[in-house]
């Protein structure tokens, strides 16, 4: 027993030695380029049922995508289903639908930092502070929770109760705004949480399915809500609609309805200047500004997408084609301006919404 | 030196030759003209029309061999088909000749069980320990068996044994991971009866290590949430009207439940599933002067019941399979037969997510065939025309043909159409399901040659088939804007090379037989859905190009030795094949003693699965055992008085 304390004490100190050593000699080199530093990262959600998720990197210098990158660096797999990617402090947040926790790696190498666990159907993530973070959570399916994240110990310190089927977040002002979409069931609020106490402060009612949300340049937060369909799935019951929100009062500015009880409106998006919004809608991407109070008649793309982002670096939409979600989909960059379509790209399989962008 | 080696190789032929010809004469395929005697065959269809198919049968001795477990076992390891299991007692499907897990008929003496819902089978849910006879057939059979015989049929039959006095069997199995089963079966057959009931259980915790390959370092894990139990009885009577007449009754009923494991890739799974059945069969076949028919009546009732308490999801299914047939033959030359028939089924299923919770269909079917034969030569014409409610079920015929030139060949060839109705999923279901879905159809042609012959006074048998299926309107579930939906918009081409070769030697006291066989299968997507489909042309995934085993047998006096192994190819596990689960081989070895007295037998069985232990998955981040164990004793006495 004491030659092996012995022992264990010799190798500590050995290996000390060695990594002092390393360190010292890893000090005079330049800067190792950051392999996933300056491009977007694109979520995979991954084959149907028995699958991993993958992220894939766009990098903006040398225009091309790396795919798996998670599973390249940490020899496994993501799990199943990547819904979401966030970025805070250098440490990138892929939320695991189905494998119920948030994997967290560096920005720069990827390497795995921790794993957040025993969180309960996880959707999106979002960050206050250096210490502390959000996740919206499903719950079963017909709950609805946001889990506080301890950031330095990546622990879910507590849980809030919010709206059904909570989705996308947005910080503004200390208030965290998160859209209730009802999950498997029917909810059309937002939860507005304030971000020291996490005191739930108001519950705005909007259109049903609230999916997306974006705060313009004026400081309004706009949702989109998706709608709902009849029991029958015959049609829409509830048509999506379009809900401008004046977050000093948490009063509804005003809303436009799709008036269409056949398709729904997904995926928002805003641009860098927060000026003009962008949305899925019957078979197109549509351009809005965010001045206008009727909705455009004609879409700038045309086509059904899995998912849609607006990358504020080049200032392209990109829009993801999941295929027949059994196959590697692809990414494909349009020009905001007119929808002229710049290159597209083979990611993983099934590349959703929950892109990361980086800021401009 | 050359020399030498001409004479020897000339002796060789010379002697190869002759053996032939003489073997040849006693292994003349035996004249199926059917002569009136007093045996009644029930299952006349399959053996009376089978000119040009492929039949594999599984042995009586093989069938014992899996008593104790399912017929996904029995196929995995004594078969070149593919078997999709996602985890030990999880759901199983087969894959016949390229084809999907929906293409494969399951027969019970006669009666399709698939599940009219989603038209599969879960081959872990058949008992080893329920049949007398397994026969494979591949290819499409659709004019003999109807809807879903595209890549494949599997017949199970019950056989009565008149005469055989009173007997007892009890099959004790214990194995590795909690594996359970019992059987006891009692059976009595005097004269013009034979009765067997047949009551059996058996359970397995699955709770097996393997290396965890979704996790850093691979770290070794116990399998969660795979349990599963099972008990069923099967009775059986049968009754010898007169010399020429049989009524057989079977009931077989069974409840399963069972623990959905969750994939590596995902955290945990708290979902259950509980399959029951009541499958109640009623025929009357009998022959007289030159006709013989069958009439058969069969009902099934089948529950199935999915619980995740996690997602609050209970979900509770039912269908009724109520089927009236009637098959008559007749004989008016000694070398030509004909055949019709006429198939009548009412089918519902209820599940709260079809719309109005529950669905009926009837369809009517015609058939009729006609061989002919004589000692070189047969062929068979069969055609069946269905009549559904819905959509437009093509007339569907098949031609075969054998010749039989020399004693030792036979070469045969087919064509065959086959079609597979959509399923009450495909139909009804809400949101998604469309009623205005076609049958999916299409055609089959093979061409083989068997070969059996005597070399060195040792009995070979030489087969080899070619193959090429087509399927249009292949019903897929694409992703749509906020459900899923199925649309006819797939066509798939399967074709391929199926091959074996088996040795067999009796002496006085030892046996000893050696069976290889090998199945290249290319099945590729034909149609592209989009503009730009990265999955034209490419295999279809979970469909291995190359399948194959090699099962050795040896028996001395009352002790065996069985050595398996089953090879499969690279599966992919993406429609644009970029991604793919790697090739594996497993072994087993099994011993067995026997000890025969007059009073009755002991069988002991001890048999090592997977004993190389080699690490590998069939699904995608679903594991599978490594070495595993198992023990049987089997006591049969024969109580005769």
């Amino acid at each position: 027993m004491q030659l092996f304390k012995y022992y264990q004490a010799c190798w500590l100190i050995i290996l000390s030695l060695v990594f002092v050593a390393c360190e010292d000699s890893d000090e005079p080199d330049v800067e190792v380029p950051a392999k996933y530093a300056n491009g977007f990262l694109i979520a995979n959600e991954g084959p149907f049922q028995s699958g991993s998720g993958t992220v894939s990197f766009y990098s903006y210098d040398s225009a091309s995508v790396t795919n798996e990158i998670f599973e390249t660096v940490n020899n496994r797999p993501l799990g199943n289903v990547l819904q979401s990617i966030s970025v805070y402090d250098d440490e990138v947040f892929m939320v695991i639908n189905n494998a119920e926790k948030v994997e967290v790696a560096d920005t720069e190498t990827f390497e795995s930092v921790a794993t957040i666990e025993g969180l309960a159907q996880p959707r999106y993530f979002q960050a206050v502070s250096s210490d502390k973070a959000y996740v919206s959570e499903w719950v079963n399916g017909f709950g609805g929770q946001l889990s506080i994240i301890n950031l330095n110990s990546y622990e879910v310190l507590d849980t809030i109760t919010t709206g059904l089927g909570p989705e996308r977040m947005l910080i503004h002002d200390n208030k965290l705004y998160v859209v209730c979409s009802g999950g498997y069931s029917t909810d059309s609020t937002v939860t507005v949480i304030d971000t020291d106490t996490d005191e739930v402060l108001a519950s705005i009612t909007v259109g049903v399915n609230p999916a997306g949300i974006v705060k313009d340049e004026d400081g309004f937060i706009w949702v989109l809500c998706k709608g709902n369909y009849t029991a029958d799935y015959s049609g829409l019951e509830n048509s999506g609609s379009l809900y401008k929100i004046n977050p000093s009062t948490n009063a509804v500015e005003s809303s436009i309805s799709f008036n269409n009880f056949y398709s729904q409106p997904s995926d928002l998006v805003i641009d860098d200047d927060g000026e003009t919004i962008f949305y899925s809608f019957n078979g197109g991407i549509y351009k809005m500004d965010t001045d206008d109070t009727v909705l455009p008649s004609t879409p700038i793309i045309t086509g059904y997408f899995y998912g849609l982002g607006y990358d504020p670096v080049s200032d392209y939409l990109i829009a993801s084609d999941a295929g027949d979600y059994t196959s590697n989909g692809k990414i494909i960059r349009y020009d905001s301006e007119d929808g002229t379509v710049i290159e597209e790209f083979t990611v993983g399989v099934a590349p959703n919404g929950g892109f990361y962008f980086p800021a401009d | 030196m050359i020399d030498l080696r001409v004479k020897f190789l000339f002796c060789l032929i010379c002697y190869v030759v002759v053996s032939l010809k003489s073997y040849g004469q006693q292994l003349t395929k035996l004249d199926s003209t059917f002569l009136l005697e007093a045996v009644v065959v029930e299952a006349r269809r399959l053996k009376e029309y089978d000119a040009g198919a492929q039949v594999i049968s599984i042995d009586s001795s093989t069938i014992k061999t899996f008593e104790a477990m399912s017929l996904s076992e029995m196929l995995t390891q004594t078969m070149p088909v593919f078997v999709k299991t996602y985890n030990p007692g999880s759901l199983a499907t087969t894959s016949f000749r390229g084809m999907g897990a929906g293409h494969t008929a399951v027969l019970w003496n006669g009666f399709p069980i698939q599940s009219p819902m989603n038209g599969q089978i879960d081959f872990s849910l058949l008992p080893g320990s329920i049949v007398d006879a397994v026969n494979l057939q591949l290819g499409g059979e659709g004019a003999l068996w109807g809807s879903g015989t595209v890549g494949g049929t599997v017949y199970l039959e019950n056989l009565p044994k008149y005469n055989s006095g009173l007997q007892a069997r009890i099959n004790q199995t214990l194995g590795s991971f909690g594996k359970y089963f019992q059987g006891y079966k009692l059976t009595y057959g005097k004269n013009k009866l034979y009765t067997s009931l047949n009551v059996y259980r058996d359970k397995a915790d699955n709770n097996f290590t393997f290396n965890n390959k979704a996790k850093a370092r691979s770290p070794e894990e116990e399998m969660q949430h795979a349990a599963f139990k099972e008990w069923g009885v099967l009775l059986e009577n049968y009754l010898k009207i007169s010399d020429y007449q049989q009524l057989a009754i079977r009931y077989w009923h069974q409840d399963t439940e069972r623990e959905i494991p969750a994939t590596l890739t995902e955290g945990s799974s708290s979902a259950t599933q509980d399959d029951q059945f009541n499958r109640f069969l009623l025929s009357w076949s009998g022959n007289l002067n030159s006709f013989d028919w069958k009439l058969q009546s069969g009902f099934s009732l089948e529950e199935l019941l999915y619980k995740n308490d996690a997602s609050g999801i209970e979900s509770l299914s039912k269908s009724k399979v109520f089927i009236q047939e009637a098959e008559l033959n007749w004989y008016p030359l000694d070398h030509l037969s004909f055949q019709g028939g006429v198939q009548h089924q009412y089918v519902s299923g209820t599940v709260e997510d079809y719309e109005d919770g529950k669905q009926e269909q009837q369809r009517l079917a015609l058939l009729g065939g006609v061989k002919f034969n004589t000692q070189f030569f047969e062929s068979r014409i069969n055609l069946r025309k269905e009549f559904t409610e819905f959509g437009n079920v093509p007339l569907v015929p098949t031609f075969g043909v054998e010749l039989n030139p020399w004693n030792f060949l036979i070469v045969s060839g087919k064509i065959a159409r086959s079609y597979r109705l959509p399923t009450f999923n495909d139909l009804y279901w809400k949101p998604g399901g469309n009623p205005d879905l076609l049958p999916e159809s299409g055609w089959s042609k093979e061409a083989g040659i068997r070969s059996n012959f005597k070399l060195f006074d040792i009995k070979n048998q030489f087969q080899f088939t070619v193959f090429s299926n087509k399927i249009d309107n292949w019903i897929l579930w694409q992703p749509g804007s906020t459900y899923w939906y199925p649309q006819n918009i797939k066509q798939v081409w399967a074709r391929g090379i199926e091959t074996s070769y088996t040795v067999e030697k009796r002496w006085d006291k030892t046996s000893f037989n050696i069976i290889a066989r090998y199945h290249y299968t290319k099945s590729t997507n034909e149609k592209h859905q989009t503009e730009d489909d990265p999955s034209l042309g490419k295999q279809l995934i979970y469909t291995p190009l190359h399948k194959g085993n090699l099962n050795f047998t040896y028996n001395y006096n009352d002790f065996g030795i069985t050595w398996s192994q089953q090879f499969t190819g690279k599966t992919f596990t993406t429609t644009d094949n970029d991604d793919s689960l790697p090739a594996f081989t497993t072994s087993n070895l099994s011993f067995q003693y026997k000890l025969d007295k007059k009073y009755g037998y002991l069988n002991l069985r001890v048999s090592a699965n997977n004993l190389f232990d080699e690490d590998y998955e069939i699904i995608a981040w679903r594991p599978m055992p490594g070495r595993n164990y198992q023990f049987s004793l089997i006591i049969s006495p024969k109580l005769n008085f």
